[in-house]
């Protein structure tokens, strides 16, 4: 058996620092001690370089551009998920992020690892430009776009955290239940009214306790929205752009720019599921809650982009399958 | 009658006001979503093998049912009424946006409103939603004007560009029916392997003759095309061409020719192994006492470089005459037919039109009862017998004489490529003013203005927003009511 290759050590090296930050990150969230955010962070930028250096030493062993099979994209949009997830942290401070980008960054390195084929020849098809650019702007807009769930996913709690509050607070004292704050509104304020009295009864202490603990944690569900909807704002045209620069591509090779092939199809859906969340930003009825749970069909859609499509079914992209 | 009318027009009125809301377009993209989810799940008619296709139907009776029921496509996805009315009303409720929208945008640039980051922003959401109307118009302009063929040539065939030039052609119905009438000559294939048995290149070298004489050579690769007078020739497959010959009892040669073999069924990609059918219908012979003349078939395999599997006899010495082959490298270092031999009546006479890579077996016989397979190498023949009168054997031959590659071209012709790669730079602009125009003016009026100091970089209320100014309550939008 051949000797593993340097880019392959640099990999687990870096898998490595990227597992110690996800304990600090965890126990960052479980004790709140600003320390262990900076431990994580310290290690998230540990990992960072190796993880650059192992992409780079990759290519060269390659001798292409390292995103020709499933194991070099899954580790090309890991990389691009921890460089978001280190930007958030270093210039927005937001140490918490730190948390969900590490397990996706781990899950798709161990995917990426599942799939591992020695740097090698390119099949005919990947033998142009294209690959650089189409498949660049596919990895870093699905790695982008997973902030946007995070952060929507990060809204409902939080926007479930001040329900939770207000209607505990106006099941002590009811009068309070009029001044209408905050985001839910008084008609979803009477709704959960009820439902937060039924809790002070049974189990309601510890679901409050968690309420005031998300409350804690997570900045307003206004900035969360906000940010989800920045992520989308980035993502999404560089995943227009993306399918744009893939239906070129399929006309130069195969002769059509588009043809229904499993994963056009699944990158058509993506980008549809998030074009529906543009508009249900400004829909009433739709804009807030709606809207946070869109961005979990369009996380659930790029990863069976990513994988269902080359692991399931067959289709002209399946020479990505190794 | 006429008091109906009002109530009538009303209702339509409110009909139109609903269905072109954001909302409804929302619900029509869901729609979008879901049914081309199953598009992208099931395998589809057109796209994929038709094996498999079967084969999803038979082992998921249940899905089928139901979706036979509720009188869903499951297999014809992208072909479906279904899929073209969503994709329909999505339009037309698309193009009520576009021209409401444009109306306005039209009268506020010439009343001369002040330029708002927010009509920047406008404007680019005109551009991207007119952009995708662009798309359509092209996409149907470029189908239906155009046409696209496939085209086998072995290498030192040409073949010319007209209708009957090609092997499967599809014509748009707004097609003129001008083909170019160019020749295009394959003067050789190659392809190159990876140690893995994969290929690492492959390559037709072509030349193109117009009018009598040579214009263009050229080597055309998976990404590399041909352009010559508007019609555009890909390079899609290839595979290995063995040149087969027959000579009937009489000594006539009644077939030679180079037959197009294919990957075997369960291992596409594999040039190990090719699979192929030889039918000689004009075999010239009738065995006496028959009604007919008889016709000759079988189903070869081929390897290029063929894997020797010796056998034993029972008598513990090798005979050659039971070697099996199998599949060894790429190169056609050993080039070994396996035939299987069938004789009686091709049923080409029952009108309808036959695979030429498929042996109706129903009217024939095996040559040999337990169905043994012949072997012959590169160069080399084989004899048969055929009964002649009087209990005599005939012998009729038939030799592999030359082992050569075909390679599989996509033509196509379609004029609206250069409008759909406007469209795509229209679509980018558009979308991009949309998402940033308001919010990169705005700051920069703030930055200007010096009211607020804000960090540039990471500030919560930068934009994206419906309103500019945080809303605590969530009263009705007033963009609400505008589509899509």
């Amino acid at each position: 058996m051949a000797s593993t290759p340097l880019s392959l050590v640099l990999f687990g090296v870096a898998v490595g620092a990227y597992c110690a930050a996800l304990v600090a990150f965890v126990l960052f969230l479980a004790l709140r001690k600003k320390v262990l955010g900076d431990i994580g962070l310290a290690a998230v930028l540990l990992g960072w370089p190796v993880q650059a250096a192992s992409i780079f030493r990759r290519a060269l062993e390659a001798g292409h551009w390292p995103l020709g099979n499933m194991y070099e994209y899954s580790t090309g949009i890991s990389f691009v998920v921890v460089t978001t997830a280190v930007i958030l942290m270093v210039r927005a401070r937001m140490r918490l992020i730190g948390l969900p980008a590490m397990i996706l960054a781990i899950a798709l390195l161990g995917v990426a690892y599942m799939l591992y084929v020695p740097p090698g020849e390119l099949v005919p098809a990947l033998h142009s430009y294209w690959l650089t650019i189409h498949v660049t702007a596919m990895a870093t807009s699905s790695a982008i776009l997973s902030f946007s769930f995070f952060f929507g996913m990060a809204y409902l709690a939080r926007r479930w955290a001040d329900q939770r509050m207000l209607a505990t607070a106006a099941a002590r004292e009811p009068a309070i239940a009029t001044v209408g704050s905050g985001g839910g509104g008084v008609a979803t304020m009477t709704l959960t009214g009820g439902g937060g009295s039924a809790g002070t009864g049974l189990g309601g202490a510890p679901l409050n306790q968690l309420a005031s603990g998300v409350r804690k944690v997570l900045p307003s569900s206004r900035s969360l929205d906000l940010w989800s909807y920045r992520f989308v704002m980035i993502g999404f045209p560089i995943w227009t752009f993306g399918v744009i620069c893939g239906a070129i591509w399929g006309e130069h090779a195969w002769g059509r720019y588009w043809g229904w092939d499993p994963k056009e199809t699944f990158a058509f859906i993506t980008w549809v599921i998030f074009a529906i969340y543009l508009h249900a930003r400004v829909t009433y009825g739709w804009r807030e809650k709606r809207a946070a749970v869109i961005t979990a069909f369009g996380f659930a859609a790029i990863l069976f982009t990513l994988y269902a499509v080359n692991l399931w079914i067959a289709g002209l992209h399946s020479y990505a399958r190794a | 009658m006429t008091a109906a009318r009002p109530a009538l027009r009303v209702r339509a009125a409110r009909f139109w006001r609903e269905y072109t809301r954001m909302r409804t377009a929302i619900f029509f993209l869901i729609g979008v979503v879901a049914i081309v989810a199953v598009g992208s799940f099931v395998p589809q008619a057109g796209t994929s093998d038709p094996a498999k296709v079967q084969a999803f139907l038979s082992n998921n009776p249940t899905l089928t049912s139901v979706f036979s029921w509720l009188q869903l496509p499951l297999t014809d996805v992208f072909v479906s009424p279904i899929f073209y009315v969503l994709l329909g009303s999505l339009y037309i409720a698309l193009g009520a946006c576009v021209l409401r929208r444009g109306r306005a945008l039209v009268v506020r640039t010439l009343k001369r409103y002040p330029r708002t980051p927010q009509y920047w922003g406008e404007i680019g959401s005109w551009v991207f939603h007119s952009s995708l109307f662009l798309l359509l118009v092209a996409v149907v302009w470029g189908k239906s004007t155009g046409y696209q063929g496939l085209v086998t040539l072995v290498e030192g065939q040409s073949f010319t560009e007209t209708r009957a030039g090609y092997d499967q052609l599809q014509e748009g119905v707004l097609f003129n029916g001008q083909h170019t009438g160019f020749t295009m000559r394959l003067n050789s294939f190659n392809a190159t392997y990876q140690t893995s048995g994969e290929a690492s290149d492959y390559v037709s070298n072509v030349s193109v003759m117009d009018h009598g004489r040579t214009v263009e050579t050229k080597d055309i690769r998976v990404n590399d095309f041909l352009g010559y007078d508007g019609v555009n020739v890909y390079q899609q497959d290839y595979g290995w061409a063995p040149t087969i010959t027959v000579t009937n009892p009489q000594g006539q040669t009644v077939y030679s020719g180079p037959i197009e073999f294919f990957d075997e069924q369960t291992q596409q990609g594999n040039k190990a192994e090719a699979v192929g059918v030889l039918k000689v219908p004009d075999f010239d012979y009738t065995i006496p006492g028959a009604s007919q003349p008889v016709q000759i078939g079988a189903r070869i395999a081929m390897f290029p470089d063929a894997r020797v599997i010796p056998t034993v006899s029972s008598g513990g010495t090798i005979d050659p005459s039971l070697t099996q082959y199998g599949p060894g490298g790429l190169a056609p270092r050993n080039p070994v037919m396996e035939f299987q031999m069938y004789v009686g009546d091709l049923g080409l006479n029952n009108g309808q039109a036959q695979d030429v890579n498929v042996l109706d077996t129903d009217k024939m016989q095996p040559y040999f009862s337990d169905a043994h397979v012949v072997a012959i190498p590169l160069g080399g023949s084989y004899t048969f017998a055929m009964p002649g009168a009087n209990g005599q054997q005939l012998p009729f031959t038939v030799s592999f004489a030359k082992l050569q590659q075909y390679s599989l071209f996509q033509v196509n012709k379609d004029s609206g490529v250069p409008l759909i790669y406007t469209a795509f730079v229209l679509i980018m602009v558009g979308l991009l003013a949309k998402l940033y125009a308001r919010p990169l003016l705005e700051r920069r009026a703030r930055r200007r203005s010096g009211v607020i100091r804000l960090d540039p970089r990471w500030t919560a209320d930068v934009s994206g927003e419906p309103e500019s100014q945080p809303a605590p309550e969530p009263a009705p939008d007033t963009r609400e009511r505008e589509p899509v």
